[in-house]
Formats: C-alpha cells, structure tokens, sequence
C-alpha cells in the first residue's frame, strides 16, 4: 500500500511540474493575443538580458476604478481591456470581482499597488512587468508593443517583444 | 568501525561461533546509541538543500526551455527513488536525506517553473501543495527530518502569503494544524509539538496583521493554543505547547510596552473595542473555567498575560505591571512546587522585564556610559539577591527533611 502511495505521489509531484511547462506551451498556440504598449524608457534587469518594462495599463484613471473600497497592497483586482482604433488594449474598467466581458473585451487579474492621488491614479502589477531574454538591441527609449496570449483562466505568455 | 560494517563482519563472527547472536545485537545497540553523523547529515542535506535554492536562481536554470524541466524532475525523481531504496534497506538516515532533498529540489522546482513560466501568484498556493506533499511522505516514512522540513516550509509559505498578497491563508493554515497536528499527537513526540506550536504562534502574527486591525487580536489565537496545549496534558511531552505559548506572549507582552508608547501608533488604539472584548471574554472564561476544574490554580498566573491591558486606562503602566507580575508569579510558584524549570523561566522572565523597562526610561535620560554601568550592576543585585534566595529555600527544603 506505501508502495502504491508513495509511487502515486512522485507522479502526482512530476504532473504538477509539468502542467505549469505545458500551460505555458498551451497558452502560447492557443490563447487569445492582446497587444500592450509600454511607457517609456525601459530599464534593464541584472545582467541578463531580462527588462523591466512600464506597461500603459499599469497606470488607471480614477474615472474607471470601479471599487469603493479601500484596498490592501497586492490585493487581486481584475482590469478590462479592449483593442482602440489602432489594435492595441487599452483598460476600459477596473472591478473587484470577475467581470461579465462585452465582446472583443478581455479580463486581465492585476494586483493592486498604490493609489496615486496627485495624479488621480491607480497603479497595479500583472506579474508581466518583467521580460527575459529581450534582445539587447532593442531601443529602450521608444515604446514597444508587447504581444501577449491570455489563457480563459487568466494566466498569460509574452510571445512577441517589438518596438513601436 | 562503521554501523554497516559492523553488522556485515558480526554476522561471520556468528557464523564462526566468535561471538553469540544476541551479543552482536548489544553490540549493535550500543553502536546505535553512541549517536551516527547525524548532526553532519543533517547539515549535508540543508547545505545540499540551499545550493538547489540558488541554484534555481542560477542563469541556467532561468531559461524558460522544457529541457530545464525535465532535467529538474530527473533530479527529483532520482532523489526519491534513491532515498527509498536506501531506506528500505535499512539505511535509515541515509534514505530519509535522500528523500528530503528530492522533497527540497521538488518543491524549489515547482517555485522555478512557476517563475519562469511567468505564472502569476495571487495567494501562496505552491507552499500548499508543497506542504501536502510533505505531509505524505511523513506518513510514508515517519522521520523527524521530515517533519522539521515540512513545517518550516509551511510556515515560510504563511509568511510569504502574509508579506506577498497581505492575506492569511486559510488552506495552508488548515492542511499545517490538521495534517501536522494530526501527526504530532500521534507520534506524541516533544519535538513535533514544540515546531507546530512555533508555526502555529508565528502564522498567528500573519492572521493578526492581515485580518484584524490592532496588534492584541493577537491574543486570541494564543489563548486558543495554550488551551490546546491544556487539552493535551496527558501526553507528557505536550507540555511544550505550553511552553511555546508562554514565550510568545511574552514577547507580545514586551512588544505591548513599546507599542502602547509610540506616539504614532498609540492615538489610534481605540479606547474600547467591544468585539473584541466579547471574544476575548468567551475565551478568557472558557480557560479560567478549564483551569479551575482541573484544579491547577496556581497555574492561573499565566492568565495575566492574558488580559487585554490594551482596554484599560493607563494601559501602558499595566502593561509593564503584568510582565513583573507574571515572572515574580512563576518564581514563586515555582519555589512552592519545587520545580526548578519554573524557576528558571521565570527568572529569565524576570531579567527581559526588568531591562525592557530599564532600557525604555534610561536610554535617553542617562549618559550612555552610565547606563550600561547601572545595568550590570542591576544585574549584579539581582543575580545575588536570586542566588541568596535560593540558598535559603535550599537550606529550609533540607532543615525540613
């Protein structure tokens, strides 16, 4: 019976591991793209060709900050995005609980930040901020458009780094 | 002569009619008492342990590639099968580092795939299935390594979850007491007990600091835990619980004095907190009446500790008043009963009162030299004052004889 148990477990161990690898691989064909633009400049990560980049949407005018609440740092919040004229997302509204979706809209969980209030803005965090493996001869004071596919259950894979 | 050895050449020493079976098996007790490198092992597998946790930071192990994690899992795998096949040869500690480390290069994997893949995180959920995991092979193989593992790795997921997302979560907190807890009472072993009641006063101050608004909310799971410790008294070795309890509220307790002066803070301590008072109260009389049945009232000199200074007026003068009252109460009883243990926690209660207070008033009022000099000699009379009692109870335990 430990035997069986035991045998069970490292499967178990191995599938976990290898769900989060095939997930990514998953939303990488499969996911729906949306097209970020970044805010300038960017900065470099330690040595490793990894950026730091300042997505337009981290920033949210108070005018679509749908939550009356006081939030705590790194609270889950969910920011709705829709393609402009051009085809990049632009946020559209912010909500606590999971939004209903108007065609062409996706849903993208953010965690919250801080409140700018100078500014009248929200700043929040996607967990996408930081890009490995960029090439180095980028222009880092141009904006880029990032390409990302989104997974229906909210997870997401950078697929394309391009300047603007 | 090793273990292993031992045995492989005292098995042809009875077959060569050297030496008896029975006497190769004192023997081999004897060996087994004399302690392995257990203390070497041990430290084998946390620095083994530790390279596999930068090494994920490593810049080959950061490209996001399927290559890294397959490799990554033949680690893991090979780890575990190695350690169970050692272990179920009776290479005991051996089997268990093997399978520790498997456990370690498991988890620090799940971490680095997590990262790498750009996951994102919204609770602590790794550490859940990290400490699940854990749980089963402690049930698999029952080792006290194990054990350590597997609760400092939950309560560091707690932690995280506490410090990352500013929330406490409920399913690690429940998967540690439940599975931990259910393990610890089985084994009746000190040294479960005494690492689950760490990790449960530490996750205490995560629950405390993400779910309620003041610091004394505190209070209340740590009650709730020295009843537990209470419930458990006839286990012997559970009495650590209690011990465990008692340290943390005294810190909370030393904690209170600074709190309660510091002038950013202590404004905004509501003057009265009615739902916590009624909580506290159903609990607070729950131990008293536990207390008073099992007739250990000389115990309820814990309960100062207990009491929700932070309510009364002049809460910062009482909140020094109870620490004294506490310590000198388990100096006391402790010479009543005859325990020396008593006596000795309570002195040491003594000591971080006494400088607690000395440190807060002198620090800014004396010259520095001064204040050092005061406090040795604060430390010599209180020493000789402890060491002439003493003394006296010695002599006037042994007149009574």
């Amino acid at each position: 019976m430990k035997r069986l148990i035991f045998i069970f477990l490292l499967i178990v161990q191995a599938a976990i591991i290898l769900l989060v690898a095939f997930q990514y691989e998953w939303i990488k064909d499969n996911g729906k793209p949306i097209f970020l633009e970044t805010k300038t400049p960017i900065t470099t990560y330690h040595a490793n060709n990894d950026v730091y980049v300042e997505y337009e949407i981290n920033y949210l005018p108070a005018e679509i900050w749908e939550i009356d609440e006081e939030l705590d740092y790194r609270e889950k919040v969910f920011v709705v995005l829709a393609p402009d004229d051009t085809g990049v997302h632009r946020a559209v509204r912010v909500t606590k609980e999971r939004p209903e979706l108007r065609a062409e809209e996706v849903s993208l969980p953010a965690t919250y930040s801080y409140v700018d209030s100078i500014k009248d803005e929200y700043r929040v965090d996607y967990g996408i901020e930081k890009i490995s493996q960029v090439d180095p001869g980028k222009d880092k004071h141009r904006r880029w458009l990032i390409t990302l596919k989104v997974a229906p259950w909210g997870q997401k894979a950078i697929t394309e780094v391009a300047e603007l | 002569m090793k273990r292993q050895e031992l045995e492989r050449e005292g098995k042809e020493w009875v077959k060569e009619g050297i030496i008896s079976e029975e006497q190769l098996n004192r023997i081999l007790a004897r060996k087994k008492e004399t302690g392995p490198n257990y203390i070497i092992i041990l430290f084998a597998v946390l620095l083994t342990g530790l390279g596999f946790l930068t090494f994920i930071m490593s810049e080959w192990a950061r490209q996001a590639h399927l290559s890294r994690v397959v490799i990554l899992l033949l680690v893991t795998l090979f780890f575990y099968i190695l350690g169970d096949i050692l272990h179920r040869k009776n290479n005991t500690l051996y089997g268990i580092s093997f399978i520790v480390l498997g456990y370690i290069v498991f988890g620090s994997g799940l971490l680095l795939v997590i990262d790498i893949y750009q996951v994102t995180l919204f609770s602590a959920w790794p550490f859940i299935i990290w400490t699940a995991v854990g749980l089963v092979l402690f049930y698999l193989y029952q080792h006290p390594l194990l054990y350590f593992v597997l609760v400092v790795i939950g309560t560091i997921g707690q932690l995280y979850n506490g410090l990352s997302f500013s929330d406490f979560n409920w399913i690690l907190f429940v998967v540690m007491v439940l599975g931990a807890g259910y393990f610890a009472f089985r084994e009746e072993l000190g040294l479960y007990y005494y690492l689950l009641a760490a990790s449960f006063a530490l996750q205490s101050i995560v629950l405390t600091m993400t779910v309620s608004e003041h610091y004394y909310w505190y209070l209340i799971p740590i009650l709730i835990l020295y009843l537990v410790g209470d419930a458990l008294r006839e286990q012997e070795n559970a009495v650590v619980i209690s011990y465990v309890t008692l340290i943390s509220i005294f810190i909370y307790g030393m904690f209170q004095t600074l709190l309660l002066q510091d002038e950013w803070y202590s404004p905004q301590i509501p003057s009265f907190d009615t739902s916590f008072f009624i909580v506290w109260l159903f609990v607070f009389i729950f131990a008293l009446y536990v207390k008073w049945r099992t007739e250990r009232k000389e115990e309820m000199v814990d309960f100062v500790l207990f009491l929700p200074i932070v309510l009364l007026p002049q809460a910062h003068l009482f909140s020094i008043i109870v620490l004294f009252v506490f310590s000198l109460g388990w100096i006391f009883i402790g010479y009543r009963i005859q325990l020396p243990q008593r006596i000795m926690l309570g002195t040491v209660a003594f000591l971080f009162s006494t400088f607690n207070v000395y440190i807060q008033y002198a620090w800014d009022a004396l010259n520095k030299s001064l204040f050092f000099f005061i406090g040795g000699v604060l430390l010599f009379l209180i020493s000789f004052i402890f060491e002439r009692q003493r003394r006296r109870l010695k002599k006037e335990g042994s007149d009574l004889r």
